[in-house]
């Protein structure tokens, strides 16, 4: 597929994602919140890794971290071999448009625009020219099912079709990685797991690294990793066979995580 | 879908702040280019028509006092070096009485054997003079006239019609001889000017062979100021050399304090406006949050953003400053209208230059990428966590604190130019961008007086809006930005209208109170109004005053001429009228005992406009040359007194002190008072004389009707323009309270939830909105008697004319009740939709 032309060549050994020691911290005093204390992790390239834990673990922040939506009060993140915490601005924003690509809960597509608009938008942004972007807006749209509604605006396209078409312009820029936060979260159990089922099918067809950050158990399962947090800290890594019901509050005993 | 796109379905989405955005842009521009146009059409109106009627003389040579001399001084000007042609003519007053009314006309004596040096007649139907016509014409003859041809038109008037004329000799009765094409000397106020052989015009004026005018054509290649230094120095004394659009010089200082108020509103319109953009565009960045920290997240860098927003200014700056120069060329439409009438003069069309036209192409779009040019750096700065989250996070946030301080400073600097301005040290021309830029500090500054005036606000109001104003006011205080923003709006317009208003309203009433001392009559006989530019009047017979002395019930007739001359340089109006010293002395003195001045006025000596006397350096015990018939003369300083004539470039002498010395004959206006209890006895024998001589009598209530209607069509102008600011302003409002509603929904589905009725939602709404408006009274009162008493103390020091400052308690009423109305009615749209909202969908709102 055209989209993903560039992953041909991505070696599986390589890490798309490297994070070392990790901290982030929220305010002074007496509101000092320590989000994340000390997180290591890595995400191989063609990885669909899951992160769950209870509210307040810390899972979103490591996303956002790991995204270059903010940056850590110590520690590294290292995305295709580029360390963010050394980049300024710009840099930080060239590396989402091309690098990384977002999938939220509530799908964030610009009301306003077409649904092949959204999808484009990544790369008009960049300056791609107008005739290029919509032929690649179109091929991601195909590849995830939505194409038969490209002009429509997102007020009259079905929750599991706005999040299909987030998911479009997610990979639209061919991404180094996909991160998407709750990407279930605002949609029924039904549109909940084909969304889940397409990302898996993106993850195994076209060996896109995806990172999810998720409450969902079912969606969990479809990953190939699975990490927990708790209170900051990665609390275990096993593999989803051991998941069960709830396990996502339960750690299970350690294993090696890395295979 | 290029980003354009982006643009302007943005815009298109919010239809309400896009209009909002595009009036501001149009106000500021329609207010440059009306202002601009209309002064410039008005400005040199005046020296234009005079110069047309000139033809090629580039000279002219004229008596000071402009009264009749040898016309035989032409002769000896044709042998100057450089003087291609000296001819003489006659240049005077008259009052046209036709079937559609008086009308004022020009009428210019010229020979028609050697006119064709100077002007050329363009005769469209009937005949032109004849060269060869005997002079003196015979005096049983109508003198025949050449009139243009849309004049004579409009008076109904066709070659072969008679005319009625009324001069300072009596009523005479011409014959229309030919009707000009509209050009070249014919077009003179609108065509009110008549040509007739110079003959004729003596015998019309009662001049015997003098002239008042020698038409000087420079000579091919020869230096017009070089000519003009060699015919002077050939006068004889009492003569002087002026060019033919010199005679225009004095509408332009009656213009210039006129131009100066119109400067001002239009520096603070566009302080308005820049404002409303401000206003609109942050709450477009403070809706689109979200979106654009989906934009900088999806990858566009802080740049593009800003860009974004920059581009969305210069699409409305574009189509804004299109529809402000349309909106402008109206407007000046209106206020040339208006001028007119205050000039009494007709204007000519709208003077277009490409001047105020680039001036609005570049102000409009400038003025709204300077008025968003904050919103859209804040909008780059937007992080892209919002996207995710919804965190009203933003980087940079020193700047807006910085911001208030700032303002502060900037409007004590203004306040400490306006001083400078009062006391003189400062020149008038610097008050319009003093006063915007203290308006514009006062905005900025806005900020730090809010959180009080909240609180101060929400006790007062407390007792009347209950548990609905504390939620209210807690929603004002929860976004200090948006409510200053808005308090802003309604600051400016309340600044407006008080500032405006209370200088425009004491010149009023100064204007009145001048009126009042020294038109003093029951009636008042004269040929046609006065024009106020150039104080041009007919002159009325000399022995008219005592025929209308001799009728029964008069008991005092005063005569007044207008009489243009020079002094100490200057271009000015001499007064005469007599003084009696058993009479009050007619006049708003300024500076001087009554009882000295009365005397010194007896005694030969003159009392100066103040306007004069300050703009000269001169005063009490001072001695100010005059140009009279005998060359340079020094009168003694009496006293100073305000005066509108001219601008107050005025002097007044005693009548028969200016018969001595400037050269006059007729009155421009009698003014008549009636014994005790016979005032209908006069009347009935004035309007027998009005209808046998044809001139005009005004009771003085038809006077003040009048000056009234002159005043209030300037009155009108301001408010109009006052409304303006307000209806923007309460836009402003809707948008905020819009926008708080928006942010609201939750709440206010929690707030229906908990059994709050519709009615008292929309209770809560109109509180915030009648919060907003009392928030914005106090410092918009303050501020807008402080401009208002600067205005009045700089107009005092520019013109040497000082006004009383009165705080005009109606006019700050009004604009308190105005505001809040205003603030009122905003709140019904927000209101109605945060009371329809359906609780179970607003409690789910994100």
């Amino acid at each position: 597929m055209t989209v993903h032309a560039e992953m041909s060549g991505t070696p599986t050994d390589v890490g798309a994602v490297e994070v070392r020691g990790l901290t982030k911290v929220f305010g002074t005093g007496d509101t000092r919140v320590e989000a994340l204390r000390g997180v290591d992790l890595d995400v191989r390239t063609g990885e669909f890794l899951a992160v769950m834990g209870p509210s307040g673990s810390g899972k979103s922040t490591l996303l956002h971290l790991v995204g270059g939506l903010d940056r850590p009060t110590s520690g590294t993140v290292r995305v295709a071999g580029d360390e963010l915490s050394a980049m300024e601005d710009d840099d930080l924003t060239l590396l989402r448009r091309r690098r990384i690509g977002f999938v939220f809960q509530f799908f964030n597509l610009l009301p306003i625009l077409s649904a092949a608009e959204n999808v484009s938008l990544p790369l008009i942004i960049d300056g791609v020219r107008e005739s290029e972007a919509t032929r690649r807006a179109v091929a991601a749209m195909e590849l995830v099912g939505v194409a038969h509604r490209a002009g429509h605006r997102p007020g009259s396209l079905s929750g599991g079709e706005q999040q299909r078409v987030a998911i479009a312009r997610a990979l639209v820029t061919d991404p180094v990685f996909l991160l998407a936060d709750e990407p279930t979260g605002n949609l029924d159990s039904t549109m909940g797991d084909q969304v889940i089922a397409l990302l898996r099918r993106v993850c195994d067809e076209h060996r896109q690294t995806i990172m999810m950050v998720t409450h969902d158990a079912r969606a969990a399962e479809t990953a190939d990793r699975l990490v927990t947090l708790r209170d900051g800290l990665v609390a275990d890594r096993y593999a989803p066979s051991a998941t069960t019901e709830g396990a996502a509050d339960t750690p299970p005993p350690p294993t090696d995580g890395l295979t | 879908m290029r980003m354009w796109a982006y643009t302007f379905r943005e815009l298109r989405r919010r239809p309400g702040r896009t209009v909002l955005t595009l009036l501001g842009i149009v106000i500021g521009v329609a207010a440059v280019v009306s202002v601009s146009v209309a002064s410039s059409t008005a400005g040199t109106a005046f020296q234009d028509m005079f110069a047309a009627v000139g033809g090629r003389a580039s000279l002219e040579v004229v008596a000071q006092g402009q009264g009749g001399f040898d016309g035989s001084v032409a002769a000896s000007l044709e042998t100057v070096s450089g003087v291609k042609a000296a001819v003489p003519a006659v240049q005077e007053q008259a009052a046209l009485l036709g079937d559609t009314g008086r009308v004022a006309v020009l009428v210019m004596g010229v020979d028609p054997a050697r006119d064709g040096l100077v002007r050329d007649f363009a005769v469209q139907s009937g005949a032109a003079f004849d060269a060869g016509a005997p002079s003196p014409a015979a005096p049983d003859s109508p003198p025949p006239v050449l009139m243009e041809a849309g004049f004579a038109r409009a008076q109904g008037l066709e070659v072969g019609s008679p005319v009625r004329l009324l001069t300072r000799s009596g009523s005479t009765e011409a014959v229309v001889r030919g009707l000009l094409a509209h050009r070249g000397a014919a077009i003179f106020n609108g065509g009110a000017v008549l040509f007739v052989p110079l003959a004729d015009a003596q015998h019309l004026f009662d001049m015997g062979s003098n002239v008042n005018t020698v038409a000087i054509v420079v000579a091919d290649g020869a230096e017009r100021d070089t000519v003009r230094t060699a015919v002077e120095q050939a006068l004889p004394a009492g003569l002087k050399v002026q060019t033919p659009g010199s005679r225009g010089d004095l509408a332009e200082m009656s213009l210039a304090s006129t131009q100066l108020g119109l400067s001002v509103v239009s520096g603070l319109s566009l302080v308005a406006g820049g404002f409303i953009i401000l206003n609109a565009f942050l709450m477009s960045v403070g809706e689109r949050r979200r979106q654009l920290a989906l934009l900088r997240a999806l990858g566009a860098t802080r740049r593009q953003v800003t860009r974004l927003l920059l581009h969305e200014a210069l699409v409305l700056g574009g189509l804004g400053t299109a529809l402000g120069l349309v909106a402008g060329v109206g407007a000046s439409v209106v206020l040339t209208g208006t001028l007119s009438t205050l000039l009494g003069a007709h204007l000519p069309v709208l003077q277009f230059s490409a001047r105020p036209f680039v001036i609005g192409a570049v102000l409009g779009p400038g003025l709204a990428l300077v008025a968003t040019y904050f919103p859209a750096r804040r909008a780059g700065r937007v992080t892209p966590l919002e996207g995710l989250v919804g965190d009203a996070q933003e980087s940079g946030g020193d700047g807006r604190r910085i911001v208030p301080y700032v303002g502060l400073a900037l409007t004590a600097v203004c306040v400490a130019g306006g001083i400078g301005l009062v006391t003189g040290t400062i020149r008038p021309s610097y008050g319009s961008p003093l006063f915007m830029g203290m308006l514009v500090g006062c905005v900025m500054a806005i900020p730090l007086v809010v959180a009080p005036l909240s609180r101060a606000s929400a006790w007062l109001l407390a007792p009347l809006l209950g548990v609905e104003g504390r939620l209210a006011f807690r929603q004002i205080d929860r976004h200090r930005s948006r409510t200053s923003l808005t308090v802003g709006v309604l600051f400016v317009a309340v600044v407006v209208a008080v500032s405006m208003g209370n200088s425009l309203l004491a010149n009023v009433q100064d204007t009145a109170d001048w009126y009042r001392r020294t038109v003093v009559g029951d009636f008042f006989v004269r040929g046609v109004m006065p024009d106020i530019g150039t104080n041009r009047a007919v002159a009325l017979p000399e022995n008219l005053g005592a025929e209308i002395a001799a009728l029964p019930g008069a008991d005092r007739v005063d005569a007044l001429r207008f009489i243009p001359a020079t002094a100490e340089g200057r271009q000015v109006v001499v007064l005469a009228r007599p003084f009696s010293a058993d009479r009050p002395l007619p006049m708003d003195l300024y500076r001087g005992d009554p009882e000295k001045v009365l005397a010194g006025l007896l005694r030969d000596e003159v009392v100066l406009g103040a306007g004069l006397a300050f703009r000269t350096g001169l005063g009490v015990g001072d001695m100010v040359t005059l140009q009279t018939r005998e060359g340079s003369r020094q009168f003694r300083v009496a006293g100073t007194t305000t005066e509108y004539t001219a601008g107050g470039d005025a002097v007044y002498m005693a009548w028969d002190v200016a018969k001595r010395y400037l050269d006059f004959e007729g009155a421009d206006v009698y003014m008549v008072s009636a014994k005790p209890g016979q005032v209908d006895t006069l009347a009935a024998g004035l309007r027998t004389l009005a209808a046998r001589d044809g001139f005009l009598l005004q009771t003085m209530d038809e006077f003040k009707v009048f000056i009234d209607g002159m005043i209030n069509g300037v009155l009108g102008f301001l408010w109009v323009l006052i409304a303006m600011v307000f209806v923007v302003a309460s836009l402003g409002i809707v948008n905020t309270l819009t926008m708080n509603m928006l942010e609201q929904t939750r709440e206010v589905g929690l707030l229906r939830a908990v059994a709050m009725t519709r009615g008292q939602v929309r209770k809560m709404v109109v509180a915030q909105a009648v919060g907003l408006g009392v928030i914005s009274l106090a410092p918009g009162a303050v501020v807008g008697i402080g401009i208002a008493y600067l205005l009045n103390k700089g107009s005092s020091v520019g013109s040497g004319q000082p006004v009383d400052f009165h705080v005009q308690p109606v006019l700050v009423v009004g604009s308190f009740v105005v505001a809040l109305g205003i603030a009122v009615l905003a709140a019904y749209l927000p209101a109605r939709r945060a009371a329809g909202l359906r609780i179970v969908e607003a409690l789910q709102y994100e």
